[in-house]
């Protein structure tokens, strides 16, 4: 009854996103004259490279089935709170307390959706609202320019012909994979995420796990925030307002379930690429950026609607 | 050296209202496979649990190759070597089959780097040594059912376990996949490992097993080996018990036909099942756990797609698609979880009996009446002696039995003619059972049809006119009034 072992069944869904992401760089090439060019590739991971921070913990966040809306409140009110202190102190002070604020909000999601056992839409939904309105109240609604010339350096710099910020998403990015593959903690997140109580029982503590998610989203969401205050040399209460769905978008996109149990980094990244990659085009087109909006919706709708075919199909 | 694994004397499990295992004495000799049978309900799966500190015992000891021992919880059950392969896995789907293998225990190399390699050669080790040809990288969801099984006692083996309990391993496996577990089960005992079979697949358990137990009713009826017994007294010893309930007298002769099933399938789960039922006429469907009892009547009562099949309601063909066409066509089903799907827990008594037929409380057919609602829910309330203090009591707060009467008062004033009734009287006390009966005779008398589903043969040869017996999927004959005995039912029921 021996037989040759088992093969892995090669399943097309899994890479419906690199498929598209090819088709889509293949027709833009061939569609519009300077879309192959060094100049617009750099655009457009420098375009996505602030948001893309925050997108990698969002995957963290699917993949152990939870979800944050407030992490576009908690850069912008990183964004002021850098801004203020690289004018008033230096620059690692303005990080290092940046970066705790992001964790302490972080942490504050955590224990509500962990500890409280809430459901983290809501618990969210909460934060998002009480911490926007910080931002608000703290500059009165206006925006903190930055004077430091290192801290735009920071933003607007190239090394190599690449802009710093990139980098630093690559870096970010192998962090995250090398995390997820290759650490017990990235292995436990897949097992919580698929199946909570299965894994309390094989003796994971799970609610840590869901705390650490969202201490990772506070974190990398004030990263984010550092990043744009220093690319556009300014702190805004308004900065990253569409984060949360356009983190979501990508990871959707990229094919990690939002069953949780699944995916995986490097998808989101592809997810990231399909949807700038039609930005992109948007805007060589001259239509206006307004239609990105719709685009991001549209694009959203089109992957889930047809996953949740193929999950479909597949049972039957 | 004791020569046996595992010893439970007198264990003695008590639920509310029902003795689950009583002063229960269970030997299992070291290195053999000891199958223990019995009716669904007689306590099979609550032994094992017990064993498995799922459940405790109120009296009794459990004794591990000779030695007491107390089973707190499965960890301590795991540490003296038990492990429980439960009927539904307990795997990840989303994960590796390595990955599963060493859930919560992920290996690491120095430095807490996860060490795939090692994890998959650990695995791939294991699957060697039982002949398994699963990849370790594969998903568990890509896997088999019977795979999945495999991989559970490759677990079970990783762990040291000496004494493996199968509980139904087989019941949602294809013969050759059975084959195969009993190939690896057999190969456990050449290993020195003792297993606990619990099955009624009376077949499979002649093929492999050594020492066979029969329990019923919480009690272990009798222990011989395989080799002693006969199928005949299986059965015999499985269903002897003595009938209990009372059942109440109905005089009423079933009429012309009114609902004609023929050769409805729905995939593989039901396959070419064709009957007729009569008016005023309570049909009983017999099977055991996994026939396929309640996803035909599913099928029928448009709950699930049919795959194939023609139903005739009055000689006219109907065409159900869903439940809203099932209840035009007059037929309701009273679900086997009424909690989860028979009703609105948090709603009244009064919403949950108009539920189905809003059209008959509205006023110029739009707007909802309450006084037409309250009415119609005193009438059924009156007729069913619903015990409850008002029309708004929530549905949560009412016993099993009124729960059970609120629902076949809902499907009373849909007006509808077939009524389906999947386990009716599970969980409810025998005094309400008794009332149940009465008012099943009752809807038979004003000329409603009735299928019956029962786990429990005495209610099933009680209350039915006819008995129709299933076994995996198909229709394995039909047994009139006369000809239904337990041991008849069981034999149809077990082949």
């Amino acid at each position: 009854m021996r037989t040759a072992e088992k093969r892995i069944k090669f399943q097309p869904s899994k890479y419906i996103v690199l498929f598209l992401l090819i088709f889509l760089t293949i027709l833009m090439t061939i569609m519009l004259d300077n879309f192959f060019t060094f100049n617009n590739i750099k655009n457009i991971f420098a375009s996505f490279s602030v948001y893309g921070v925050t997108t990698i913990a969002m995957t963290y966040a699917i993949i152990c089935a939870e979800f944050d809306l407030s992490v576009g409140s908690i850069m912008a009110f990183t964004s002021l709170v850098f801004a203020n202190l690289a004018n008033s102190t230096n620059l690692v002070t303005a990080i290092i307390v940046s970066l705790l604020v992001g964790l302490m909000f972080g942490a504050l999601n955590g224990v509500i959706v962990a500890v409280g056992k809430v459901s983290s839409f809501v618990a969210t939904l909460g934060t998002q609202i009480a911490i926007k309105g910080l931002a608000l109240y703290y500059t009165d609604g206006y925006q903190v320019p930055i004077y430091s010339t290192t801290a735009y350096k920071m933003g607007n710099g190239e090394l190599l012909g690449i802009p710093y910020l990139v980098l630093f998403f690559f870096l970010m990015l192998s962090l995250a994979w090398y995390v997820l593959k290759y650490t017990r903690f990235g292995r436990n997140l897949y097992a919580v995420g698929g199946n909570y109580d299965m894994a309390k029982l094989a003796g994971i503590k799970s609610w840590f796990y869901k705390f650490m998610i969202f201490v990772i989203l506070g974190f990398c969401a004030s990263i984010s925030g550092i990043m744009i205050a220093c690319r556009v040399a300014s702190g805004n209460a308004l900065h990253g307002a569409d984060l949360t769905m356009t983190a979501v978008a990508a990871v959707v996109v990229g094919g990690t379930s939002l069953n949780g149990g699944s995916g995986g980094v490097w998808r989101t990244l592809a997810g990231l690429l399909v949807i700038y990659l039609l930005f992109n085009a948007l805007t060589l087109l001259g239509l206006s950026a307004y239609w990105q909006q719709f685009l991001k919706g549209l694009i959203v709708i089109i992957v889930i609607v047809a996953d949740a075919l193929i999950q479909r199909h597949k049972e039957d | 050296m004791c020569e046996f694994a595992l010893e439970m004397l007198g264990i003695t499990k008590e639920f509310p209202g029902v003795k689950a295992l009583n002063n229960v004495t269970l030997r299992v000799k070291k290195g053999t496979i000891h199958a223990i049978v019995g009716e669904n309900g007689a306590g099979k799966s609550t032994l094992m649990k017990v064993l498995n500190g799922v459940y405790q015992a109120e009296s009794g000891e459990i004794l591990i190759a000779g030695k007491k021992v107390s089973i707190t919880d499965i960890n301590k059950a795991q540490n003296l070597g038990i492990s429980l392969i439960f009927q539904e896995t307990n795997m990840i789907p989303q994960l590796s089959v390595t990955e599963n293998f060493f859930l919560g225990h992920v290996k690491c190399k120095k430095g807490g780097v996860v060490d795939w390699q090692g994890m998959q050669e650990a695995v791939k080790k294991v699957f060697d040594e039982l002949g398994y040809t699963i990849n370790p990288r594969c998903l568990v969801s890509e896997i088999s059912a019977a795979e999945k099984q495999m991989v559970e006692i490759a677990r079970a083996i990783s762990k040291n376990a000496d004494i493996i309990v199968m509980d139904e391993p087989t019941s949602s496996l294809t013969s050759d996949e059975t084959e195969r577990l009993l190939d690896i089960v057999r190969k456990l005992k050449t290993q020195g490992k003792t297993i606990i079979y619990i099955s009624h697949k009376l077949e499979e358990i002649f093929a492999i097993s050594d020492m066979i137990s029969v329990q019923r009713d919480g009690e272990i009826i009798d222990t011989k080996p395989a080799s002693e017994m006969t199928t005949e007294e299986v059965i015999e010893k499985m269903v002897g018990r003595s009938v209990q309930t009372e059942y109440p007298v109905r005089n009423t002769t079933p009429g012309e036909v009114i609902l004609k099933v023929e050769s409805v399938s729905r995939k593989k789960l039901v396959q070419d099942v064709s009957l007729e039922l009569h008016k005023g006429e309570v049909l009983g469907l017999a099977g055991l756990v996994g026939a396929g009892r309640t996803e035909f009547a599913e099928t029928i009562f448009g709950a699930a797609k049919m795959t194939e099949g023609t139903i005739l309601i009055h000689g006219k063909a109907v065409k159900i698609r869903n439940t809203k066409a099932a209840t035009r066509a007059s037929i309701g089903m009273l679900t086997e979880d009424r909690k989860e799907t028979g009703l609105a827990l948090k709603a009244s008594i009064k919403h949950n009996i108009v539920i189905s037929n809003l059209k008959g409380i509205c006023s110029a057919g739009f707007w909802t009446n309450s006084k037409k609602e309250n009415d119609a829910a005193k009438k059924y309330i009156g007729q069913l002696k619903i015990q409850t203090p008002s029309v708004n009591q929530t549905a949560v707060n009412l016993s099993g039995g009124n729960q059970q009467k609120v629902i076949i008062a809902k499907w009373l004033f849909s007006d509808v003619d077939i009524l389906i009734m999947d386990e009716p009287t599970r969980g409810i006390d025998v005094g309400a059972k008794y009332e149940i009966y009465c008012l099943i005779n009752e809807l038979v008398a004003q000329g409603k049809s009735i299928i019956l589903i029962s786990s429990e043969l005495p209610e099933l040869i009680g209350m039915s006119d006819r008995v129709i017996i299933m076994h995996e999927g198909r229709q394995k004959g039909e047994l009139s009034k006369a000809e239904m005995t337990p041991e008849a039912i069981m034999r149809l029921a077990v082949s």
